[in-house]
């Protein structure tokens, strides 16, 4: 038998398997957010020299402009650290501010839907997205909170270059998420479900609705050490010296971010009958197989089902026109903004929030 | 025809459902600050004990502020508090002109006849607010009398012996909207209260107002909710766990039950109907003259000018009037022993202290004469 063409096959027939078995595998982590593998191009952001005389296929440059499909574009501020087009939050925003193609992150939108993250504003920024309203691009502060200055850029939350993480978020541990599954029978042991990312659907993608969040860890939560590696004394363990209390009794000195089950101590603490009879919910961290958004006014959950509320429970992680980016969202609320209840003042939209689960004065 | 009759029945039902809810709402559900719109968490709670700005994006105080603008200096605390717990109600409730002062003296001015509860005094408040005058913030002394299980609460409901008189021993922080001021622990039924004009027997306590609404800010405005000439004590018995004529009794009663009770309770004895030989002062179910003889006398107490406040049904005659606890007591205390109210029954004012008669000169065997004088004429 000659040998060589079977030989010559082998190697193929590997690759190829290699190419199945890479189609195969799962897309969750690898796949499906713009800033990894094939979809991010290098020249969509970076330039080696800063300079373009012309574009990648012969044609003109768009100087000074906004981002441009196939790389034919410089900012007009450089040259920039790390090769940059422009500096860094302008970079970012050339796409993520005022475009159909990207999710729009910074104050008002165009591309109506309510998004999950918010709003973030800027040093500068006018109402209704002032600086006091959630996360601002370029301010230098120490975060509330926090120990050390730092000067907000995207970078400091996002991997520009995408990660494993829900929405390529930075940290130390990993908020691993899946998309697509259906949500009765999702993967719990990841932090988030998607319901999907499919590129341009930026409404399917980036919105409240398309959004939860499990409780992989019932003792802790990723996304709260996340937002603790700025906030550092709001997030901790119950009974220590950030969070205090204890899961008996309360007596918390700071709101639980995670391991607090709604209702679970009865009395007069949280109520999750209350969240149950919620028409207009807001996000907790849950493992129970309904739907925590579903069910308006007729919730079914328990105590024991253990819905736990966490950082994005009451804030956006950007912002909002809310002060502290707080989600004011009201039971009854008619409709669900990102500011949560449209066009209410800060008293009656704390009582909103708070009222989502605890009845005491509401 | 039938039309006709159907319309008008269905006109006056209408009418008749619209009069049931403004009588109801006009009783126990408004009218205090800690209940429903009025009370804002950001009032007393901080998520995360941080405000680098305020609500409105301007800036933190660190005393109570309007729009929850404010932080307090010390914390964390635990239930998420601005400050400690004490701490926190007096931050509104001493020395601001915007809130009932209720800790030693008045930093408004003050309602007429003074303020029905009197005032509460601390450690720190010195004469004439001394502790032996009445309910002292952060003691951890017994109540005197402490006996719950008389009156069906639990042993241990009072935390007072480990963490001190608290604001909340006594107040329900978020309101109980049919109890008056508030009042708790939420295990007894609360004595309900009537604001108007015209006086609802069946409630417990009768503030004597056209109306009123809270959150105003302004002494003027509030004084009279709190003023001890516009609040009066309906007689209405029953009984939990201990006799009472008035629900204000059972409450008192959260820790000073062996204090209390009407004839027949073992707190206060008494034999014969009507009952006499009592080995404490009743505070329910005993009418004042029902005994005649060497007891008490009701033609005197009607003949006063300014009289203690009985537990009433008939503002006219009194007949059948009881003495009870705020009878001889102001609730939170006063510049007398034992918070008690020396008023002259033709005093020529009136204040926290009660009042003297002429030619008196201020003493407490004055005092505890002009007061036990209201009701008995024995040695008076």
């Amino acid at each position: 038998m000659n040998r060589r063409p079977f030989l010559l096959a082998f190697p193929s027939l590997v690759l190829l398997g290699v190419v199945m078995l890479v189609g195969i595998l799962p897309w969750s982590a690898r796949t499906g957010e713009y800033h990894t593998g094939e979809a991010l191009v290098c020249f969509d952001c970076h330039t080696m020299h800063f300079s373009m005389q012309h574009g990648w296929a012969g044609g003109p440059v768009v100087i000074g402009g906004q981002f441009q499909n196939g790389g034919d574009w410089l900012g007009n501020t450089g040259p920039n650290a790390n090769l940059l087009k422009l500096p860094e939050n302008q970079l970012c925003l050339s796409c993520h501010d005022g475009q159909n193609f990207a999710p729009d992150v910074l104050g008002a939108h165009g591309n109506n839907y309510v998004r999950q993250a918010g709003a973030l504003n800027q040093i500068g920024s006018a109402a209704p997205y002032e600086n006091w309203k959630g996360h601002s691009l370029d301010m230098k502060a120490i975060p509330p909170g926090g120990v050390s200055d730092i000067t907000l850029t995207c970078g400091q939350c996002h991997a520009f270059h995408g990660s494993t993480s829900y929405r390529n978020l930075k940290g130390a541990i990993p908020i691993t998420y899946t998309k697509g599954e259906p949500y009765a029978s999702r993967t719990k042991t990841v932090e988030v479900w998607l319901k999907q990312w499919v590129k341009g659907d930026l409404a399917g993608n980036y919105a409240y609705d398309s959004v939860r969040f499990n409780e992989r860890n019932p003792n802790n939560g990723a996304y709260a050490d996340f937002c603790q590696g700025c906030h550092v004394a709001f997030h901790g363990t119950v009974g220590d010296n950030k969070i205090g209390g204890d899961l008996t009794t309360g007596g918390f000195l700071r709101h639980p971010n995670a391991q607090v089950n709604i209702g679970a101590m009865g009395g007069g603490h949280s109520s999750i009958a209350r969240y149950n009879a919620g028409m207009k919910r807001v996000h907790v961290m849950s493992n129970a197989n309904a739907d925590y958004l579903a069910n308006p006014g007729a919730g079914t959950f328990t105590a024991v089902d253990g819905l736990t509320p966490s950082c994005f429970t009451c804030h956006k992680s950007h912002g909002n026109q809310n002060p502290f980016g707080l989600i004011f969202l009201a039971r009854n609320s008619a409709t669900v903004t990102e500011e949560g209840t449209p066009n209410v003042g800060p008293g009656e939209g704390m009582r909103n929030l708070c009222g989502q689960c605890h009845g005491q004065g509401n | 025809m039938k039309t006709r009759m159907i319309v008008s029945f269905i006109g006056l039902a209408a009418v008749t459902v619209l009069a049931t809810v403004l009588l109801l709402t006009s009783g126990g559900r408004t009218g205090e600050y800690h209940v429903g719109g009025q009370l804002l968490c950001f009032d007393c709670h901080t998520m995360h004990f941080s405000m680098q700005h305020g609500f409105d994006g301007g800036a933190v105080a660190g005393t109570p502020a309007p729009g929850g603008n404010w932080l307090g200096a010390s914390g964390p605390n635990h239930y998420l508090l601005k400050m400690p717990a004490n701490d926190l109600c007096k931050s509104c409730h001493d020395g601001q002109t915007f809130a009932p002062d209720v800790v030693a003296a008045n930093t408004n001015a003050s309602p007429a006849n003074g303020r029905e509860a009197g005032a509460l005094n601390e450690q720190a408040s010195g004469a004439p607010y001394d502790t032996w005058k009445g309910h002292t913030l952060g003691s951890t002394a017994k109540p005197p009398g402490y006996d719950p299980a008389k009156i069906n609460l639990g042993a241990t409901w009072y935390t007072g012996e480990t963490v001190g008189l608290e604001c909340l021993h006594c107040h329900t922080q978020h309101g109980r909207a049919p109890a008056y001021r508030n009042l708790g622990p939420r295990a007894l039924t609360a004595p309900t209260y009537h604001i108007a004009a015209v006086n609802d027997l069946n409630s417990d306590v009768w503030i004597n107002l056209a109306s009123y609404t809270a959150g105003s800010g302004v002494a003027g405005t509030f004084n009279p909710y709190y003023a001890t000439a516009n609040i009066f004590f309906n007689r209405n018995d029953g009984a939990q766990g201990l006799k009472y004529s008035n629900r204000i009794g059972t409450f008192c009663a959260a820790c000073h039950a062996n204090f209390h009770g009407g004839p027949g309770d073992a707190t206060v004895g008494g034999t014969g109907t009507p009952a006499e030989e009592f080995i404490r002062h009743p505070t329910a179910q005993v009418s004042i003259g029902a005994l005649s003889g060497g007891h008490s006398s009701l033609s005197r107490y009607v003949a006063a000018t300014t009289k203690v406040k009985g537990l009433t049904k008939n503002y006219t005659t009194y007949a059948e009037t009881s003495p009870g606890c705020i009878t001889c007591h102001k609730a939170h205390g006063n510049q007398n022993p034992f918070g008690l109210i020396f008023l002259n029954r033709f005093a020529t004012s009136v204040n926290e202290e009660g009042g003297l008669g002429q030619g008196q000169v201020a003493d407490v065997p004055t005092g505890y004469r002009n007061l036990c004088g209201q009701c008995h004429g024995q040695g008076n």
